[in-house]
């Protein structure tokens, strides 16, 4: 069966490597950006199945890239991680259309149950789309 | 009648749609009412506006002629900050970065310490040490997050006119499922509608939270807890009672002391936290506790009263 492409983004080298390594050990095909720019390019390419973003990216911000990443592929699934534990920032990331919104730091095996999940939807939308098409 | 600047009514009013969240009969009685609107903007956060209606009703012998109605807002009079608050603004500015700085490497330090366990075998003696290592970064990130809410308690901006059966409402409804899974009965007496004070809305919602989550933990299945806003003797009053296993009389003088707690998870700051949360809102908050019987835990803000002189204007 193909992997899973996800795509990693957060500007601390040390959280991106360890996120990275975390779901590559889970079995799925990973890459990892530091920065927007360098996601939206990397995402052309590669078109991933979901991404993990950082909301505070410098530069441009993890909802605006998250708009960006999904006008390459609407189906796109997009959580979003943050040291911002309050509801407002939590809510504004789901009304901009993220799939999820954790507050760092958390548990790995969260990550790994909502990237499944997330997974899941994105395959059931995919088929819906197809039966439309026919 | 000299707590707030007299305005038009259509200053009250500018760009807004207001609907009355009190008895709209207030209007006809003589005398003065403290009126509450509360911004109609669907979809938006609650935005109350108080001010002070006179209204004096103009008779000559027999009939009345008319009515006098004199509207005054009640609002916060705009503080002059010393050099001392734009320290501590300044501190607390800092404060907050280095929290926000410290998640990361928590969060490194936590993730690489679970792809550690999960490349161990099981029963393997190193897993244990690195279980005690992520229960350690968990205890750093309650501790600087606390921290952060100390801090936070000392600002005094963000306040507005916060409606109290409203954030109670909230609250309670965060903590709906866990008391459901729990199976304990959560009672909710918000009906005294009128019960406003000044404050910062979020600091008021910490308190409670910290008091709800507190009688969650003390009460076993089966029990019950009760959160009440009441209205007593020109105070509001808001209860939290529980029927758990309750405070005992040897630690009573302990619990609001900073890192002083019978938790094995937790800090010790939270009562610490409320507490100078609700006297920095010139409020009070105490407790009354039977061991194997429950605890109540009631905090107490003075009404605002109309055409009372505002305490802060004075300092």
């Amino acid at each position: 069966m193909k992997k899973s492409k996800i795509l990693v983004v957060d500007d601390q080298t040390w959280v991106r490597r360890m996120l990275l390594e975390a779901l590559e050990f889970h079995g799925y095909e990973v890459f990892g950006a530091s920065s927007g720019c360098e996601a939206l390019q990397l995402a052309s390419k590669v078109k991933p199945d979901l991404a993990v973003i950082d909301m505070a990216l410098p530069e441009m911000d993890g909802l605006t890239l998250l708009a960006k990443l999904k006008e390459i592929d609407l189906n796109l699934r997009g959580i979003m991680i943050s040291g911002n534990g309050e509801n407002k920032s939590a809510k504004k990331a789901l009304d901009k259309g993220a799939f999820a919104y954790l507050v760092k730091p958390f548990d790995i095996s969260r990550l790994e149950d909502l990237i499944k999940t997330a997974l899941t939807s994105r395959d059931l939308h995919r088929e819906e789309n197809i039966n439309e098409l026919r | 009648m000299n707590s707030g600047s007299s305005k038009v009514f259509e200053d009250l009013f500018t760009n807004r749609s207001y609907k009355i969240s009190e008895d709209p009969a207030v209007f006809i009685k003589e005398g003065v009412h403290t009126v509450v609107l509360e911004n109609n903007v669907q979809n938006e956060e609650k935005e109350y506006k108080t001010f002070n209606v006179n209204t004096m009703v103009v008779k000559d012998k027999e009939k009345a002629l008319g009515v006098v109605v004199y509207c005054e807002s009640e609002e916060e009079p705009e503080s002059s900050k010393g050099s001392s608050e734009i320290l501590f603004d300044t501190f607390s500015e800092v404060a907050a970065c280095v929290v926000h700085e410290i998640k990361n490497p928590l969060f490194a330090i936590r993730g690489f310490l679970q792809i550690l366990d999960n490349s161990l075998p099981e029963g393997d003696k190193r897993k244990e040490y690195i279980k005690i290592m992520i229960s350690e970064v968990d205890r750093l990130e309650s501790l600087v997050k606390e921290f952060l809410m100390m801090v936070k308690t000392q600002q005094n901006d963000n306040k507005g006119l916060v409606w109290v059966g409203g954030i109670v409402n909230e609250v309670v409804e965060l903590f709906k499922n866990s008391f459901e899974n729990k199976k304990i009965r959560l009672n909710v007496q918000t009906k005294d509608e009128a019960a406003f004070i000044w404050a910062n809305k979020s600091q008021l919602e910490q308190v409670l939270v910290n008091l709800l989550q507190n009688a969650f933990e003390a009460t076993d299945e089966g029990g019950s807890v009760e959160v009440a806003v009441l209205k007593d003797n020109g105070k509001i009053l808001i209860e939290v009672r529980d029927s758990g296993r309750g405070i005992s009389p040897e630690i009573e003088d302990k619990i609001f002391t900073p890192f002083y707690t019978t938790k094995k998870d937790g800090t010790g700051l939270g009562l610490f936290i409320s507490k100078k949360i609700v006297e920095n809102l010139g409020g009070k908050i105490y407790f009354d506790s039977e061991e194997g019987k429950g605890t109540r835990f009631v905090i107490e803000f003075p009404v605002r009263r109309p055409g009372a002189v505002d305490d802060r204007s004075k300092l």
